[in-house]
């Protein structure tokens, strides 16, 4: 395991049922490391990244973030959860809650924060992803790019030292999609972990050290972005970025 | 004139219609007339005993004279003060859950679990401090509101526990709530009632006695609380899974995970039925006069047994209905203005 390392998986193997969606992935992500993970639907992707917070169960090979061998220790998992923040697709902030109260929930109950540190945090965040002046509204009132900006502050509050994001912009209209992906762009230059499945190849070209290409359950290619999209090497890779026309 | 068409089309549009309409209108005009004469015109609100009353009106007489009885069953008269004050109790203890800023609010809940039972001990029962009042004195609205209270109060904790084990992913934590759930939504509440007041004393070992109220508060919450667990999993159904993962993702375990987020999202979406299920938990109190319990309902009886005013069992349901509608109205206005205000969000975010 190489000294830098904060994410290192070795031989991860994951079934559902007979279904065998993940077969013997190896990755590597050093700190400070920024992964665009894409490929075909159905190639493992959100299975993946899921595996690395155990929101999925992985039943052969192993996985070590942050120096904590991932296993069925509910206290471990809950550890590694609060080092690794998520972005969902589909936003998943508590609609019961204001944008404040969805930041500061976690900091005060799961970090034990009092609440006047949570809420000094929650704002420098509500201020970074621009929906300051949203902190008192319902999820439910704000458009879908105010809801993923929010959902990325709720992640940050919690301060973590990595970052997941699961197709953060395809539920979201063409126009919004950039808000989004500016706020992650600026996340990246700060020097977050980030691992990021998405098709704006883009954000890809702009951020990543490093793109994946999955097919079928495997990692076919890790390239840096400039060869990935000039001349990758594999042949199903070449397939799908023609389909998705990103390449130059 | 729209008016007049409308109703042209939908009640006179034939013969046969028609006839029915106004044999419909004639008797419910005759049916009321009867009931305005009977229950006003002709009744009788004061007097001592059935003798006032009037062949055609209500003697209403009979309640006005027999009202304690209704309200605080044959508690002695003297000691009516002591269910006062623990209604006042009660009511103030509920004080906290509207203090704003108070993190723990199940705390309160579960203080309450303990704290209203000793409140009724104490000040019903006396607790050897006041005067000791049999259980067997208790009775009319009073034992009405406190199986009522009791029951609600213990099957609701449980009814969530129970709806969340049924969810679980052990199996024999789910196995488990499954039975209970389905055995006594199996059964009949009076069956369950009949088992706690004969059966049960039955079984315990000699010199051990447990109380008769205690015993229907018991079996009472068994029986709710799979009733209401069964409405509280309709809600959790109905929580996508993205709520969970989010809440997992930022570090949550279960417990708060349950408390902060899925539960308070259940309650916003089942708070008509629980509404609707508590309303007919009340109404099923009534049942209790079966093991000879004189609840609001049951009291009427013995109240109209009174040789000086026999006969009066119409009156006296007829105010004891008006009384569990009252109380059932009530309830149903409350959780509509609850569900109003749970679902309606604050119109901007410039307030709080
Ligand atoms: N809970 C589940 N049970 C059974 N099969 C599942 C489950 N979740 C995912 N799968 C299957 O596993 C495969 C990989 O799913 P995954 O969501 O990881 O794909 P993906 O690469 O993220 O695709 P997409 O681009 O559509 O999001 C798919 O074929 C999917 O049908
Ligand atoms: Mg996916």
């Amino acid at each position: 395991m190489s000294e830098n390392s904060i994410i290192t998986i070795n031989g991860l193997n994951k079934w559902y049922g007979d279904f065998h969606v993940l077969k013997d992935v190896d990755l590597r992500v050093e700190a400070g490391e920024k992964i665009v993970v894409c490929g075909p639907s159905g190639s493992g992707k959100s299975t993946l990244i899921r595996c690395i917070n155990h929101l999925e169960k992985h039943q052969k090979g192993s996985i070590n973030v942050l120096g904590n061998e991932l296993n069925d220790d509910i206290k471990n998992i809950s550890a590694i959860r609060e080092e690794v923040g998520m972005c969902f697709q589909s936003f998943n902030l508590f609609p019961h809650l204001s944008i404040l109260d969805n930041l500061t929930l976690a900091p005060i109950w799961v970090r034990k924060m009092s609440k006047k540190d949570a809420e000094k945090i929650a704002w420098k965040y509500l201020k970074r992803v621009n929906i300051a002046e949203h902190a008192h509204k319902f999820p439910a009132q704000l458009s879908g790019g105010q809801q993923q900006r929010a959902a990325i502050a709720r992640s940050l509050c919690m301060q973590p030292k990595i970052m997941l994001f699961d197709e953060p912009t395809s539920a979201l209209d063409p126009e919004m999609v950039n808000e989004v992906l500016d706020v992650m762009v600026s996340l990246a230059e700060e020097g977050m972990t980030m691992i990021v499945v998405t098709h704006e190849m883009g954000f890809a070209r702009r951020v990543a050290d490093h793109v994946i290409f999955m097919d079928e359950g495997k990692i076919v290619e890790r390239q840096v972005p400039d060869k990935f999209f000039k001349n990758p090497e594999n042949e199903r890779t070449i397939e799908f970025l023609k389909q998705i026309h990103a390449i130059s | 004139m729209t008016l007049i068409k409308k109703i042209k089309k939908d009640y006179f549009n034939s013969p046969l219609n028609s006839i029915l309409t106004l044999l419909v209108i004639f008797l419910l005009t005759k049916v009321g007339i009867w009931f305005v004469n009977w229950a006003f015109i002709n009744a009788v609100w004061v007097g001592d005993s059935a003798a006032v009353a009037t062949k055609n009106g209500a003697t209403w007489a009979f309640i006005v004279n027999k009202i304690r009885f209704f309200m605080f069953g044959f508690f002695p008269k003297d000691q009516i003060w002591r269910i006062i004050v623990a209604i006042v109790l009660i009511a103030m203890s509920m004080i906290p859950y509207f203090i704003k800023g108070i993190k723990y609010k199940i705390f309160i809940f579960a203080g309450h679990m303990l704290l209203w039972p000793l409140i009724i001990f104490i000040m019903l029962s006396g607790g050897g401090i006041f005067e000791k009042v049999s259980t067997n004195d208790w009775g009319g609205l009073t034992l009405t509101i406190i199986l009522s209270l009791l029951g609600l109060l213990y099957s609701f904790p449980i009814g969530v526990v129970l709806a969340l084990s049924r969810r679980s992913e052990l199996p024999v934590i789910r196995g488990l709530s499954i039975a209970y759930i389905e055995f006594f939504r199996g059964i009949p509440l009076i069956t369950i009632l009949f088992m706690s007041s004969v059966v049960v004393p039955f079984f315990l070992p000699e010199g051990v006695a447990i109380d008769k109220i205690v015993r229907v508060v018991i079996g009472m919450t068994f029986f709710q609380s799979a009733y209401l667990a069964e409405v509280i999993r309709g809600g959790l159904q109905a929580i996508p899974k993205g709520q969970y993962e989010a809440a997992e993702s930022l570090g949550f375990r279960f417990g708060l995970q349950s408390y902060l987020i899925i539960l308070p999202q259940v309650f916003k979406i089942t708070v008509s039925n629980i509404g609707g299920i508590s309303i007919s938990f009340i109404k099923d109190t009534t049942l209790v006069l079966i093991i000879g319990m004189f609840d609001l309902l049951g009291i009427v009886n013995p109240l109209a047994s009174d040789s000086n005013w026999l006969g009066m069992e119409p009156e006296g349901l007829i105010f004891a209905g008006i009384v569990y509608w009252l109380i059932c109205y009530s309830i149903s206005r409350i959780t509509d203005k609850a569900e109003d205000k749970l679902n309606t969000l604050p119109e901007s975010g410039d307030k709080k």
